[in-house]
């Protein structure tokens, strides 16, 4: 099980979380413009790492709120959590 | 029509002195005549400058809960804050609170039906507790005044210490109420 160290609330169990997906995935745009192709590498293609990564996840039974996530995606390892309104932690070991 | 009765009626309705012993020490009192506001702001200034001219309370920091004579504010989550009063001044002070703030994006919700108060005791607590929710819920961990919204026997509960290091307060969902019910009478036995 993960340990997760909320922002706001400190150190929980991963239970208490759930996953929101890969960032930084930037919503292509203006709509009107975009290409099929573009549009589905936006809705379904992530990079899914082997390694290092930073997520999306959200406190769901704690404070609500959503916070950034460093994970190693092998070990489980997580190395740094931010809020969203900081900067992106680094991924790079 | 149907009758709708929960496992804490009869404790409610007088038929027992007030609380229930469940097993091991393990005493279960519905928290009786309180309300709960919802409290929710960004404008953190003019949140505190309201709760202080009409209740004399400060905003907590996280994981906190302040007091003030029979007002109790627990924090939530970085916007949002439970205020515990009695019943008959739920409307009054909730209709003030909005006075005071309608220049400012504020919202105040009752929430008195929304969630069951109940304080739990025994010499079993933190262990019993701590079979349902990954917190560690010992004295020395959880002190007076601390508060976490956590998962307690699998459903969403806010927990906070009033003092003393043998009794806990629990508000949970009042649809939660026969479940938890069950689980402490269960875990508690085991």
């Amino acid at each position: 099980m993960l340990r997760i160290s909320c922002p706001w609330c400190g150190p929980r169990d991963e239970p208490e979380f759930r996953w929101g997906g890969e960032v930084p995935v930037l919503r292509p745009g203006p709509p009107e413009a975009v290409s099929d192709s573009a549009w589905a590498q936006y809705l379904f293609v992530r990079d899914n790492p082997k390694g290092w990564v930073r997520e999306r996840w959200v406190h769901a039974f704690g404070c609500r709120q959503w916070l950034i996530v460093v994970r190693n995606t092998v070990t489980h390892e997580i190395r740094a959590t931010a809020r969203l309104t900081e900067p992106l932690p680094e991924v790079t070991p | 029509m149907l009758e709708h009765r929960t496992p804490f009626d009869s404790i409610r309705e007088g038929e027992d002195p007030g609380s229930a012993t469940i097993a091991r020490e393990l005493i279960v009192t519905p928290v009786r005549d309180k309300g709960l506001l919802l409290l929710q702001s960004a404008c953190l200034q003019a949140l505190q400058t309201a709760l202080e001219r009409e209740i004399g309370l400060r905003l907590p920091p996280a994981q906190q809960a302040s007091w003030h004579g029979p007002y109790v504010l627990l924090w939530q989550t970085p916007a949002q804050w439970l205020l515990q009063l009695p019943a008959r001044e739920c409307d009054s002070i909730g209709a003030a609170l909005s006075d005071r703030l309608a220049s400012a994006l504020a919202a105040i919700t009752d929430f008195s039906d929304a969630l069951v108060a109940l304080e739990v005791g025994g010499a079993g607590l933190a262990d019993v507790f701590m079979s349902g929710c990954s917190l560690d819920l010992r004295a020395d961990a959880f002190p007076p005044g601390r508060v976490a919204r956590t998962s307690l026997a699998d459903v969403p509960a806010i927990l906070w210490n009033p003092g003393g290091s043998d009794r806990i307060h629990c508000l949970i969902e009042r649809g939660f109420e026969t479940h938890l019910f069950a689980w402490l009478k269960g875990t508690a036995t085991r």
